[in-house]
């Protein structure tokens, strides 16, 4: 038997624009674009009052403080009214993109919203029934917060059920920052039955019970490489404190990749067609959303020369945007990369006694040989250490082993 | 690896052709132009290579039949046979390698592996090459020459194109320095970025500026309504004032009304409208009085008219002959008109006939040229007279032109006969013929055939002498004590002793036979000595025998040569003096050809020469007979015209244009005709009509003779018209004078009903007379007017304030007030009325502000979009910025590259290289010098002077060139890449000695790496075969015969 419900939200990264895409969109899709993270939001409100729930839980990045958005707060507020004027209590704290000491309009929070603070707080999840559950939480006083915050949140017995809410990164994911960084024994050790986690992108159930440790992810992806569904839990309590998990995708647009092996294709019609049918099935997978794919041309064969031709990718993917971005739903090809390469013989290229065998040599040795691949990087620094480059370049991200394919495939194409 | 032989099945025009073997070392395909040499090399190239992609068909297509393709036998490095075969099918291309062990491989890999995995550009470039690629080069700048031969052996032609390309597409995307941005994508972006976050910035008091504005929106709204309180009171305050002031027009007429109407007095009865209805009656009366007074004049105007009479009344009696003039007066004045054109077209007809008859001849007139005979049948006599001597004329003008063509021929080859007379005299008969300059040439063939086989049987010869001369051991002691020939001729007496005793008989037989028996015996003796000592020398005697054979060998081609010697006539002769002898017999055939042309040529110009004389007789004789039928055939023409009276200088020609002539003068005279009758018909009308006006103007007492006809008959018709209207008019003023009459009396009835009426309103409202009657209307007028004002000023004085007390207390408050009063007080409510509704407006523009700012606040996209924006631009600059890096890191990959190359190859290869080019240039270049870091070449010479390959002559450029091709040969089969160098006539602009030099280290090379030679030229081979006269030599113009030289 349900004994309450709640959502469980995070990173909702409210007003923040999507990165790394790198082409200028249509204005439908940029309106789209603006609007996006704000639609998924109200889908969640939506989400807790179709399904009546006791409570929302935000579990920190709601919006980016850098960013300075009156409106990503101002909608936000909005929100969770809507929520109190049904009666539903929300629960939230903040993360290291929207810590306390960061930038906050003086807003009025409903009367049924509670703010954690810099200091581990217990609320009660419904005061009108004491003992049902407790709502335990701390925000991030500053953006930089590198130490374990779990001990904070202290060891059991506890009364009823509890919920910790916390944004850090549990086991060290090294794909995102080693902010609050803990263990699940450290969480385990707290006593706490249900971790409401922020600060992951990609929703994950770290542990199932025992307690329940999960990241929702963002309710809408915001870069290319934030794919497939995104979205929040429904979390179910059981009278016997097991919880039932269930996801539901509250994201207006889809981010897909999407990879053509152009092996064997003789012409740039053929190259069309197949991603017309790949963006078509992306598309219906996304039941209604919005779509914005990169689409990666890969393999080896005769496109090669002719999508190394100038701007022969840039009118192919404005073939295909002129087809799809005029739908409803529409589906927008933001990149497409050729990555097609020449039929090359590698090995007997290797063995050959001449300069072009030399190259392939010296590139071998590159990715073995640290000095070589610091002789290498040396005249990387032009454009990494340049004053004003180099505050937005980020140079760590750019490892001169990463290159060498490139490097490679650029000096045969040339010599060759 | 080394080539064996080819097997061509079909290219170009070789077929199922073998050629080969090839030697291990040096092997020359001599042949002349046009044999088959490129065709060979490309067969090769494209054996061990492959066809070129497009065109395939095309390249070296099989003209003589069999597959398109073949086969080379190659050699590995361990003398295993490998056989590689490519030809052309339907299939496409099928290439088939069979290995020693008889495994075949059609996937090229193992080819791959035997070639050591050298390029078809490395094989091309440094191989297998002829003149034309050196020639390539040599057509390169300076630099460029030096990065070809670098590049050709580093495989990397297009490393500075590649080098430039990669540093321009960096610079298309990021500029260290430079102060133009513009078109630099990565600083633009950067740019961009810093303006957006600029922008972005003024964002960041967004939250402070909602707070304020939001206290500042409440405040504003209570000062606002307090406002809209102050300013509804005013309203209310400035409304009843302005009715006040609307009221006081109307109660002050309401007052000056009322007093008004207590001055007028009020007439009972009066009627309605009374000034209006005088005013109509007494026009009404006016009117009637002008009326009668115009009916009355009309009468009288009638009636006098009625009684009136025309002075021309009589000419009504003629009215037929006046209509027959007016009719007639138009024709009547065009005829007097047209009578002198008329005059004067007939006098023009008589000067054209007269000019035409005098052209005619003093002999023709009118008569004449009526008689004269046009008929069709002389026309067509004359047209046949004209055919006749047409044909004629043309007749002799082709004779003319005969004879004329036929003399200039006959000049033209008498010159021509002259002139080839004039050369065969001035050469003179050569001695010798076509037969024996070819004996000459077979013998001077024959000589150097036998001159180099004697050569090389020397060289033989003394290279065996050599060889043994230094291991050659002592004779023994018994070779020296017993002549080799002693025991034979010991047997040969022996046996001849006891054969000729025998014979004799006797006891001399017995002594005889005895003596022989002893002879033999020792014979006996000295063979078994003589064969113990063959047993222990058996090698020395086999070499001594080799010695002698050569030695034999070398005499008889001495002999050989001594006997071509004597018979070309020298006592002796060397390889210079045979091709001074070939020279001097290919003048003398030259001059035999010479001459013998010369002598055809006189033949054929005196053969021509007689032909064209006949001809020239032949035409003279047509001419004259053709002259005399001419002379006959104008004297009857003649004839003919003196029979019609005709002049005999005509022509048929201009027969034509006497009868023209004629035909224009009866033309004249038919006209003149006519014009002299059209005259005669005018002048006789116009007499008609004349005499018709002098017969009117009699009867009516006019004048004719002071005003002509004309202006007498148009008086006439004036006069007519005018007694016609006259009468007229008269007859209708006698129906008018009735009507007239009626009118006037109806007049008089309406003048009459007026007055009565007028008389009857004046009794009506009590006047006596009308003016009265006006001053008592204007006064019932007035007071009508007073009393409708006072009612409307009451009316609308109770429209503004209403019924009941409130109109009381209006008209009291009015009673009390006055006009300036009021007009104050409503200024002083509107003026605070103003000022309160500008701080209203005022405080609601502030309030809308203070909200539209908030709104902007808090739904306003521009921010959003701006960072949107932002993001996009970042994504575009790692993009970017990851591309440049590709870009850097290859360039640096390649710069590396080609650092290693300079430093641990290139110095081989200019070391190998500088060895061959000292050796060809005979020392006079002793280095090649390529320094690190750059891409010349220079060469430095024996007085340690340094000169760029500019500074070279061709033949020394091409000389580098050709050296360095050897370093990286050599080079090459140091790194186990040992393929056959293929050269094709490379020698050509070579002097002798660099070219004898050049072959040298062509065969020093041939040491290491297989050498093929293709050429043309017999010296060329010379060169080889002087430095190795065991060289093999395929004469590629029969190549299914091979033939080696020893």
């Amino acid at each position: 038997m349900t004994e309450f419900r709640f959502v469980h939200a995070a990173d909702l990264h409210l007003d923040s624009p999507f990165t790394g895409i790198q082409s200028v969109a249509p204005p439908n899709v940029h309106a789209r674009l603006i609007e996006a993270t704000f639609a998924a939001y109200d889908r969640t409100i939506d989400l807790c009052l179709a399904e009546r729930v006791d409570a929302l839980l935000v579990a920190g990045d709601i919006y980016d403080g850098a960013d300075r958005s009156l409106k990503a707060q101002l909608r936000f507020v909005q929100g969770l009214e809507r929520l109190d004027r049904a009666g539903i209590r929300s629960f939230v704290c903040h993360g290291n993109h929207d810590p306390l000491d960061g930038w906050q309009a003086r807003l009025r929070f409903p009367p049924s919203c509670h703010q954690f603070g810099r200091d581990v707080a217990a609320v009660p999840l419904d005061p009108a029934r004491p003992g049902l559950a407790t709502v335990y939480g701390v925000s991030y006083a500053e953006r930089d917060v590198r130490d374990n915050l779990v001990p904070q949140f202290g060891t059991g017995p506890r009364d009823g059920f509890s919920i910790g809410l916390l944004h850090c990164n549990v086991g060290n994911n090294p794909e995102h920052a080693a902010y609050s960084p803990c263990t699940v024994d450290d969480l385990r050790q707290t006593g706490i039955d249900y971790w409401a986690l922020g600060h992951v992108h990609t929703r994950q159930v770290v542990n199932g019970r025992g307690p329940a440790v999960v990241y929702p992810g963002n309710p809408q992806g915001r870069h290319p490489l934030e794919t497939g569904e995104r979205g929040v839990y429904l979390v179910e309590v059981r009278a016997d404190s097991n919880v039932n998990l269930s996801f539901h995708d509250v994201s207006v647009v889809r981010w897909e990749s999407l990879t053509i092996d152009a092996t064997g294709m003789v012409s740039e019609q053929e190259l069309v067609d197949a991603a017309d049918g790949l963006i078509a099935d992306a598309r219906a997978s996304a039941e209604g959303r919005d779509l914005i794919c990169r689409l990666t041309v890969a393999g080896r064969g005769e496109l090669h020369e002719r999508l190394e031709r100038p701007n022969a990718c840039e009118d192919l993917r404005e073939v295909l945007n002129s087809r799809w971005t005029a739908t409803s739903p529409f589906a927008w090809c933001e990149r497409l990369e050729n990555r097609v390469r020449r039929e090359i013989d590698r090995e007997s290229l290797r063995r050959q006694e001449d300069f072009s065998g030399d190259v392939v040599r010296l590139i071998d040795r590159a990715h073995s040989d640290p000095e070589l691949q610091a002789a290498l990087r040396r005249p990387l620094s032009d454009l990494l250490e340049h004053k004003r480059a180099g505050r937005l370049i980020d140079g760590e991200r750019i490892a001169v082993g990463d290159l060498m394919a490139d490097v490679e495939a650029l000096c045969l194409e040339e010599l060759l | 690896m080394r080539i064996e032989r080819l097997q061509i099945g079909g290219f170009g025009h070789f077929g199922q052709s073998p050629v080969g073997p090839f030697g291990p070392k040096v092997t020359i395909l001599y042949g002349p132009n046009e044999a088959g040499k490129s065709t060979l090399l490309a067969f090769l190239r494209t054996v061990l290579f492959g066809f070129p992609r497009q065109g395939r068909a095309e390249h070296y297509p099989a003209l003589l039949g069999g597959e398109h393709g073949g086969t080379v036998i190659l050699l590995d490095d361990r003398g295993r046979q490998w056989s590689v075969s490519r030809r052309e099918s339907q299939r496409g291309v099928v290439l088939d390698v069979v290995d020693p062990a008889g495994r075949h491989d059609q996937s090229g890999e193992a080819l791959a592996a035997l070639l050591g995995n050298a390029t078809q550009a490395t094989f091309e470039n440094v191989f297998a090459f002829g003149l034309d690629e050196l020639r390539d080069i040599k057509r390169l700048a300076d630099d460029a020459v030096s990065a070809e031969i670098f590049n050709a052996g580093m495989g990397a032609r297009a490393l500075p194109g590649v080098l430039s390309r990669i540093e321009k597409q960096q610079e298309r995307l990021f500029k260290k320095q430079g102060r133009n941005e513009s078109g630099i994508l990565i600083l633009g972006a950067l740019a961009e970025i810093e303006r957006i976050d600029a922008e972005l910035d003024s964002f960041a008091g967004a939250a402070e500026s909602y707070a304020r504005l939001t206290g500042e929106r409440e405040r504003l709204a209570d000062e606002l309504a307090c406002a809209q309180r102050d300013s509804a009171a005013l309203e209310r305050e400035r409304r009843h004032l302005e009715n006040l002031g609307a009221a006081w027009e109307d109660w002050v007429g309401l007052g000056a009304a009322r007093t008004r109407l207590t001055e007028l007095p009020e007439v009972p009865g009066f009627p309605e409208d009374a000034l209006v209805r005088i005013e109509k009656l007494e026009e009404r009366v006016h009117n009637a009085e002008k009326a009668e007074a115009e009916a009355r004049r009309l009468l009288e105007q009638r009636r006098t008219e009625a009684e009136g009479a025309s002075p021309f009344e009589q000419l009504l009696d003629d009215a037929a002959e006046i209509e027959q003039l007016r009719r007639g007066r138009q024709a009547f004045d065009s005829l007097c008109e047209a009578v002198p054109n008329r005059k004067a077209e007939a006098r023009e007809g008589e000067d054209e006939l007269g000019r035409i008859l005098r052209q005619l001849g003093p002999t023709w007139d009118t008569g004449r040229v009526k008689a004269f005979d046009d008929s069709t049948e002389t026309r067509a006599a004359i047209d046949r007279w004209a055919q006749r001597l047409a044909s004629g004329d043309r007749e002799q003008a082709e004779a003319g032109n005969a004879f004329a063509r036929a003399a200039e021929a006959l000049e033209a080859a008498g010159e021509a006969l002259s002139l080839a007379r004039a050369a065969a005299d001035k050469l003179r008969k050569p001695d010798a013929d076509q037969a024996s300059i070819a004996r000459r040439r077979g013998e001077i063939r024959q000589a150097r055939q036998r001159l180099t086989d004697w050569q090389r049987a020397q060289a033989r010869r003394e290279d065996f002498e050599l060889q043994q001369g230094t291991r050659r051991p002592a004779p023994a002691s018994s070779e020296r004590r017993i002549p080799p020939w002693l025991a034979p001729a010991a047997a040969l007496a022996g046996a001849g002793g006891a054969a000729g005793s025998a014979l004799m008989g006797g006891s001399a037989a017995v002594i005889g036979i005895a003596l022989g028996v002893v002879l033999l015996g020792l014979a006996a003796v000295l063979f078994a000595g003589r064969r113990a000592g063959d047993a222990t020398a058996g090698d020395r005697e086999g070499q001594t025998n080799a010695a002698q054979a050569l030695r034999q060998r070398e005499r008889d081609l001495a002999a050989e040569v001594a006997a071509s010697a004597q018979a070309l006539g020298v006592d002796a002769y060397d390889a210079e003096a045979l091709v001074a002898m070939e020279a001097a017999l290919d003048e003398a055939a030259e001059d035999l050809r010479a001459w013998e042309a010369a002598v055809a040529a006189l033949d054929t110009a005196s053969t021509r020469h007689s032909r064209l004389a006949a001809l020239q007789a032949e035409a003279a004789t047509k001419l004259q007979g053709v002259e005399t039928a001419a002379t006959e055939r104008i004297a009857a023409w003649k004839a003919w015209l003196a029979a019609r009276g005709l002049s005999e200088d005509l022509l048929p020609g201009s027969v034509g244009a006497v009868f023209a002539q004629v035909e224009l003068a009866r033309h004249a005279i038919s006209e003149l005709a006519k014009r002299t009758e059209r005259l005669n018909k005018i002048e006789a009308d116009i007499g008609h009509y004349s005499e018709q006006v002098r017969a009117l103007a009699l009867k009516h007492g006019m004048d004719l003779t002071r005003a002509g006809e004309a202006a007498t008959a148009d008086e006439l018709i004036r006069r007519f018209g005018q007694a016609t209207a006259a009468a007229a008019r008269r007859e209708q003023q006698v129906a008018g004078v009735g009507d007239a009459e009626k009118a006037l009396a109806a007049c008089e009835a309406a003048l009459l009903a007026a007055r009565t009426e007028c008389s009857g309103l004046l009794h009506l409202g009590g006047c006596a007379d009308v003016e009265e009657f006006r001053r008592v209307a204007r006064e019932q007028e007035e007071r009508r007017m007073e009393a409708k004002r006072a009612r409307d000023c009451e009316e609308r004085l109770q429209r503004v304030i209403g019924p009941g007390d409130a109109y009381d207390h209006l008209l009291l408050e009015l009673s009390r007030s006055d006009a300036e009063t009021i007009a104050a007080e409503l200024a002083r409510v509107e003026d605070a009325a103003e000022e309160t509704r500008s701080r209203k407006d005022e405080l609601i523009a502030r309030h809308s502000a203070a909200s539209s700012e908030i709104a902007r606040l808090t739904s306003d996209d521009d921010a959003s979009r701006l960072r949107l924006q932002r993001e996009i631009h970042r994504g575009q600059l790692e993009t970017w910025a990851r591309e440049w890096c590709v870009l850097r890191v290859a360039e640096a990959v390649l710069k590396e590259t080609q650092r290693k190359y300079e430093r641990e190859r290139q110095p081989d290869v200019v070391r190998n290289a500088q060895q061959y080019f000292s050796l060809i240039t005979g020392g006079r270049y002793r280095r090649i010098l390529a320094p690190l870091g750059t891409r010349e070449i220079e060469v430095e010479d024996w007085d340690s002077k340094l000169k760029k390959p500019a500074q070279l002559s061709q033949g020394t450029r091409e000389q580098l060139y050709l050296a360095l091709r050897f370093g990286l040969v050599q080079h090459f089969a140091e790194q186990s890449v040992r393929l056959p160098v293929v050269v094709d006539d490379v020698l050509v602009n070579f002097d002798p000695d660099r070219a004898k030099r050049a072959a040298r280290a062509l065969v020093s090379l041939a040491e290491t790496t297989q050498v093929v030679v293709f050429t043309c030229h017999p010296s060329t081979v010379d060169h080889f075969l002087g430095e190795d006269p065991g060289i093999p030599v395929i004469d590629i113009s029969r190549v299914s015969l091979t033939r080696q030289l020893l």
